[in-house]
C-alpha cells in the first residue's frame, strides 16, 4: 500500500515506535492498572510470557540459545528487567501516563551520572546541560506530586533509577546479548531478548508463588496476601487478557522496533525522537481519555513546563551525541 | 606400503545459516564423516532443540492462561 524509499523505513519505524507504540503503551499501563485494576504481578508476568513467545517464534532457532539459557547474566539481568518493569507498572498506576513518562526521565540521570563514574564514559559540556534540564523537569513534576502519593512516588522513582544503573551494569558483561548486539542480526537480538523474558518470567513466577504461599501460612494473612496472588488472579480474564494484548501487540513490537530502528539509523537519532515521548503520551492519553476513563485534572501547568523541559533536555543531549558521533567519524576517516 | 586414505568430498561444508535451515538434521549427521563439521551439525542440532522446548513450553503457558482467563469469564458470567 505504501511505498516507502529504504533510506527512510528506519525513520518512518522509529516515528512510529516513539508515537504509537512508546506513547501508546504508557497510557495503556496506566488505563490497566488504573481503570481496569488489574493485579500487576499477574499482569507482568503475562505481559513477559507472551512476549517472549512472539519474539522466540518470530526469531526462529538459531545460535545463543544454549549460552543465554545458561548464562548467570541472564537470570540476573531479565530479573532487573521485570523487577524495572513492575516498579513502572506501580508509577502508571499511582499518577497519569504523563506525569509518569516524565518522573521515569530520572533514569536518564542516573544512567549518564553512573556511566560516567563507574563505567568511564565521558560526558561534555552540552550533555550535562541538557541533563540538567531534564532533572530540573523531573524536579518540577516530583515537587507537585500529590503529598499522600508523595513517598510512594519518590521511592518508585529512586527505584526505578537505581533499576536502570543496575542493568545498564549487567548489560555492559551480559555476553549473550553483547555477542548479539555485536552480530547486528535483528532475529538474534530477538530470539536473546526472547529467552530473556522466558526464564525471569518463570523465575518471577516461582517467586511470587513462593512468597504468596508463605503469606497465607502467616498470621494476618490477609493483610499480606492483598500485596500477593491467589489462584483468582490467574482467573481474572481482564487481567490476562490485557497482559496478552500488551505482550503481544505492544511490548513484543516495541523490543523487534527498537532493535531494528538501531540498526537502521543508529542509536542516537532514535535517542533523539524518543524525546518526543512526553507529547506523543500526552497526546494519547488526552484523545483516549473518554474511553479509558483516566482524568487529566492532574496535568497541570507545571507538567506541561516539565514535558517541555524534557524534551528539550533529551534533543540537546541527543544532538550533542550525534555531534559527537560525526567528530569520530571524521577522525576515524582520516586516519 | 601404507595407502593414506583421504576422504574428500565434492560438496563444500555448509553454513551455519545452511544448517539450522535443515529440515532432517539427523540423516545428515548420520552420514556426515568429517569431524569439524560433525561438531558444528551437533552444535545446531542441540540449539534447536533449547528453542524448540522453550517455544513449547511457552506456547504451553500461554495456553494454560488463556484457560484460566476463559474459566474466570464464564465464572463472572454466571
Amino acid at each position: 500500500m505504501f511505498n516507502i524509499p529504504e533510506k527512510y523505513v528506519g525513520w518512518v519505524q522509529g516515528i512510529f515506535t516513539v508515537l504509537v507504540l512508546w506513547g501508546g503503551s504508557n497510557v495503556y499501563m496506566s488505563y490497566v492498572t488504573q481503570t481496569l485494576e488489574v493485579n500487576k504481578l499477574v499482569f507482568a508476568f503475562v505481559t513477559f510470557i507472551t512476549c517472549s513467545f512472539c519474539l522466540l517464534v518470530y526469531a526462529k532457532d538459531g545460535k545463543l540459545s544454549k549460552e543465554t539459557f545458561r548464562s548467570i547474566d541472564t537470570w540476573v539481568y531479565g530479573t532487573i528487567m521485570i523487577v524495572g518493569y513492575f516498579v513502572a507498572l506501580n508509577l502508571f498506576g499511582l499518577m497519569s501516563a504523563t506525569e509518569a513518562t516524565i518522573l521515569r526521565k530520572i533514569s536518564v540521570v542516573f544512567g549518564v551520572l553512573v556511566g560516567y563514574v563507574f563505567l568511564m564514559r565521558k560526558i561534555n559540556k552540552t550533555q550535562v546541560l541538557g541533563l540538567a534540564v531534564i532533572a530540573s523537569g523531573v524536579f518540577l513534576v516530583a515537587y507537585n506530586v500529590e503529598a499522600e502519593k508523595a513517598f510512594q512516588a519518590y521511592v518508585l522513582i529512586f527505584l526505578a533509577g537505581l533499576l536502570q544503573t543496575l542493568r545498564m551494569f549487567v548489560a555492559e558483561y551480559h555476553r549473550p546479548h553483547k555477542k548479539a548486539t555485536e552480530d547486528k542480526d535483528i532475529k538474534s537480538r530477538c530470539r536473546v531478548i526472547g529467552y530473556v523474558m522466558f526464564v525471569v518470567s518463570l523465575l518471577f513466577l516461582f517467586i511470587i508463588t513462593v512468597l504468596s504461599l508463605l503469606a497465607s501460612s502467616a498470621p494476618n494473612s490477609e493483610d499480606l496476601t492483598k500485596y500477593l496472588i491467589t489462584l483468582d488472579d490467574f482467573m481474572n480474564y481482564k487481567t490476562i487478557l490485557s497482559g496478552i494484548v500488551m505482550g503481544v501487540f505492544m511490548y513484543a513490537p516495541l523490543r523487534y522496533f527498537e532493535f531494528s530502528v538501531t540498526e537502521k539509523i543508529k542509536t542516537e537519532n532514535f535517542l533523539a525522537l524518543g524525546a518526543l515521548t512526553f507529547v506523543a503520551t500526552l497526546f494519547w492519553e488526552w484523545s483516549t481519555a473518554s474511553l479509558t476513563g483516566l482524568t487529566l485534572q492532574s496535568v497541570t501547568t507545571p507538567v506541561i513546563i516539565a514535558g517541555i523541559l524534557i524534551t528539550l533536555g533529551s534533543l540537546i543531549m541527543s544532538i550533542s551525541k550525534m555531534r559527537n558521533v560525526n567528530k569520530e567519524t571524521k577522525v576515524r576517516k582520516l586516519h | 606400503m601404507v595407502i593414506l586414505m583421504i576422504e574428500k568430498r565434492k560438496n563444500p561444508a555448509m553454513t551455519d545459516s545452511e544448517m539450522y535451515e535443515l529440515s532432517s538434521i539427523k540423516e545428515f549427521i548420520e552420514k556426515e564423516r568429517r569431524h569439524d563439521q560433525l561438531d558444528r551439525l551437533m552444535e545446531v542440532k542441540s540449539q534447536k532443540k533449547v528453542w524448540f522446548n522453550i517455544v513449547l513450553a511457552s506456547f504451553l503457558l500461554n495456553l494454560i492462561l488463556l484457560v484460566f482467563a476463559i474459566i474466570g469469564y464464564l465464572k463472572d458470567v454466571q
